[in-house]
């Protein structure tokens, strides 16, 4: 797929409309603020745009989208997250009205991740929350399927024990 | 088992998404509007008949330039047009050729085309160009040859000479694959002559196998 015409300007408003939302739900699990999640959604699709008008062929957009999203959040977490930054924190932060609901989500489920590995509470999201297979984590995360597999086998037994046990 | 089971589908499901997220529709008209005003500033301007064909006309140049340092190379001298001395040193290499094989007791088969040229090869003495008139600037006269060092045959006559003709030996006419009469009678007689040739010379040996018994019988 690449932009040759300014036609190609109304195929890429289609690819915002069908992406813009999961792409939104997939920053906003991680960073929990809307604005600074559809400012850095915002970039990922100008960089599409950018990369498809300079002629590239990108055959998978969605895949493509996917891969940016995620090391978007990655630097987003590395130039502006204070290192003592913790769920009670976010709990404080103002929210509209409107995203009373996707906030409490995000904090259900930090809640849930918090005691773990950054690493594995990022798998348990990528499968569960996003849906994606083992073998796109893999991919995403530039890892061997069996660790993805390892760290999420991990993830679901520590879970289980800390609700077993009430902890 | 079964209670695992259940407990990891019942976490996985703790973890499915409960709401819905929708962004903004800010963010679709921030995007398109940043997406339309690159696209206009990044339009590139059409290119030029020049620059389309600018490598074509590099290569041109270049082929033109080498062609015209390095010429083609010319092609090879046909041998008709070897000059006049030449052809004749030609002719008389073929004719020496030809005379040893004319001088065979049996009459050599020689085409008709060089008998033309034996003749008038054979009347002429060999022609010994003198030291003083070799010219090393290339400057002979048509009429004497250069590079005569080889051996001329002595004179042959002529008359007594059956040269067989193209006639003698077509290529297409079957007949003279054939041997006739005369000529098988001519085989035979050849071979019941080297059969008693053959027998003479027998004989001659064993008289004189006997000549030498007898005289050493004779001294014992």
């Amino acid at each position: 797929m690449t932009f040759r015409r300014n036609s190609d300007i109304d195929r890429f408003e289609d690819i915002v409309e069908q992406s813009q939302h999961w792409l939104f739900r997939f920053a906003y699990m991680r960073i929990g603020r809307r604005e600074d999640s559809e400012d850095l959604v915002q970039e990922v699709l100008l960089s599409l745009f950018k990369a498809l008008a300079e002629g590239k062929k990108i055959r998978e957009v969605d895949r493509y989208l996917l891969h940016s999203v995620s090391n978007a959040c990655v630097d987003y977490f590395r130039r502006r997250r204070p290192p003592d930054l913790r769920i009670e924190d976010a709990g404080g932060v103002a929210v509209d009205d409107e995203d009373k609901e996707i906030h409490e989500e995000f904090l259900r489920v930090s809640r849930l991740l918090q005691d773990l590995p950054e690493e594995q509470s990022e798998t348990v999201r990528l499968k569960c929350y996003d849906n994606l297979t083992f073998r796109q984590i893999a991919e995403l995360q530039s890892l061997p399927e069996a660790t993805v597999k390892s760290r999420y086998r991990y993830a679901i037994t520590y879970i289980q024990n800390k609700l077993k046990h009430g902890k | 088992m079964e209670n695992r089971r259940y407990e990891i589908n019942d976490i996985e499901s703790m973890f499915a998404p409960k709401c819905e997220f929708k962004a903004s529709e800010r963010l679709k008209a921030s995007v398109m509007a940043r997406a339309k005003a690159s696209a206009v500033a990044s339009k590139p301007a059409p290119r030029s008949f020049v620059r389309r064909f600018a490598p074509w006309l590099a290569a041109a140049c270049v082929a033109a330039v080498m062609l015209t340092v390095f010429p083609w190379p010319k092609a090879a001298v046909q041998p008709a047009e070897m000059p006049a001395w030449q052809d004749a040193t030609a002719k008389a290499d073929l004719e020496v050729k030809v005379q040893p094989a004319v001088e065979d007791e049996i009459p050599a088969k020689v085409p008709e085309a060089v008998t033309d040229a034996v003749p008038e090869a054979v009347s002429k003495p060999a022609v010994e160009i003198p030291a003083s008139k070799v010219d090393l600037g290339g400057t002979l006269a048509k009429n004497e040859r250069a590079n005569v060092d080889k051996p001329v045959a002595e004179a042959v006559d002529m008359d007594n000479v059956n040269f067989v003709t193209e006639a003698d030996m077509p290529i297409t006419n079957m007949e003279n694959y054939e041997l006739t009469a005369e000529e098988l009678a001519m085989i035979q007689k050849q071979e019941q002559l080297e059969y008693l040739a053959q027998i003479n010379l027998e004989l001659e040996m064993i008289e004189l196998m006997i000549k030498s018994n007898n005289k050493i019988l004779e001294h014992e």
